[in-house]
């Protein structure tokens, strides 16, 4: 067990609310993307609606 | 004060739009950092004036603004305006205890040894720690390592939150890959380049090191940026068969198309003729290395 006062945040104010998760998974936003760009007048914002994943990198460990 | 012996420390803080966690992560630097150490911080386009609290230019601190250069180039940059003989890379929402870059820094005067990371355990999940990555699949995914014992380990892929190398290493190996774009895929490509060079990464279980998993980046990221970077640490440095075995995977990816036309405008091609000047290994030795069958 980590016993060392790194335990505690540094400074004393709270920590940030945690951030929203994504609304959509990368299946539904695949799904919706494939539809905008099959449609000539939509093609356009098919690559937003994949930028809108905004990946989060790597995860966390698993829990031992 | 710095003990004798005790290389000079600078570490490398790459932030953007990191809120209270920057100004954390430094207060905790300087408190847990040697007497001489400095701190660099590179704020690579923040928009939330997260760089602008006082302690960013305290005495052994430093800022550099940059305008949304990405991780790696960010990195170097701070890396090439730091002054220390080790440089620690730290990701701007990190918690550190007592003494964590001591045993960092013993590993670092093995012969051949390139970088050495921490066991990195999340803040909402404090006893679950990771030791350095594979890469599980072909799509190049990063997985999670155990820990094998109390001792350093060999690792294919350590965890740039918190990274740890020597100026001299930094210098011959020219850093972070340049050509990466944005974020993700950087851990990667920079540990498989510095095993094909004759490097060696190091995890250290002694160090630990607590950090923030968020569920989205706090900055734009597009998608086709992080997927070419996993085409570009294929392009780099794979056989052609593990090449094709990485676009195929990544090919079903919406944003698969707009990476591939990434790839094409890089210069993915002269920077792969020169690794391959260089290399003391090929691919198929790190993959028989680390056991890694896909």
């Amino acid at each position: 067990m980590p016993t060392s006062d790194s335990d505690k945040p540094p400074g004393a104010k709270p920590p940030s609310p945690a951030p929203k998760k994504p609304k959509f998974s990368i299946q539904e936003l695949t799904a919706i993307n494939a539809a905008l760009q099959a449609n000539p007048a939509t093609k356009n914002l098919a690559e937003r609606v994949i930028d809108a994943l905004n990946d989060p990198g790597v995860s966390p460990p698993p829990a031992n | 004060m710095r003990r004798p012996g005790t290389p000079r420390i600078s570490a490398v803080v790459i932030s953007r739009n990191e809120g209270e966690w920057l100004q954390r992560t430094v207060e905790d630097l300087s408190r847990t950092l040697p007497g001489a150490s400095e701190i660099l911080v590179v704020d690579d386009g923040s928009d939330d004036g997260s760089a602008d609290f006082p302690g960013a230019r305290r005495q052994g601190t430093r800022l550099l603004r940059t305008s949304g250069q990405g991780v790696a180039r960010a990195r170097n940059l701070g890396a090439r305006n730091s002054r220390g003989e080790v440089i620690v890379f730290v990701d701007a929402h990190l918690q550190l205890q007592a003494g964590w870059w001591r045993p960092l820094l013993d590993v670092l005067r093995r012969p051949n040894a390139g970088a050495a990371a921490p066991a990195v355990a999340d803040m909402a999940n404090r006893d679950a720690f990771g030791y350095g990555f594979t890469l599980q699949s072909s799509d190049l995914a990063l997985g999670w390592l155990k820990q094998l014992d109390g001792t350093p380990f060999h690792a294919p892929i350590l965890p740039g939150c918190c990274l740890a190398m020597t100026r001299e290493v930094f210098e011959r190996t020219g850093g972070f890959d340049g050509g990466l774009k944005s974020r993700g895929g950087i851990d990667a490509e920079t540990g498989v380049r510095f095993w094909l060079q004759g490097y060696e990464n190091w995890v250290v279980p002694e160090s630990r090191v607590w950090h923030l998993f968020r569920t989205s980046a706090p900055f734009p990221v597009k998608r086709a940026e992080v997927i070419h970077n996993r085409l570009r640490l294929a392009d780099l440095h794979f056989n052609r068969q593990r090449v094709r075995m990485v676009r195929q995977a990544l090919a079903a990816d919406p944003a698969y198309e707009r990476a591939l036309r990434l790839a094409a405008k890089s210069d993915s091609v002269a920077r792969r003729r020169n690794l391959m000047a260089t290399r003391a290994h090929d691919d198929s030795w790190f993959f028989d290395k680390f056991g890694i069958s896909w």
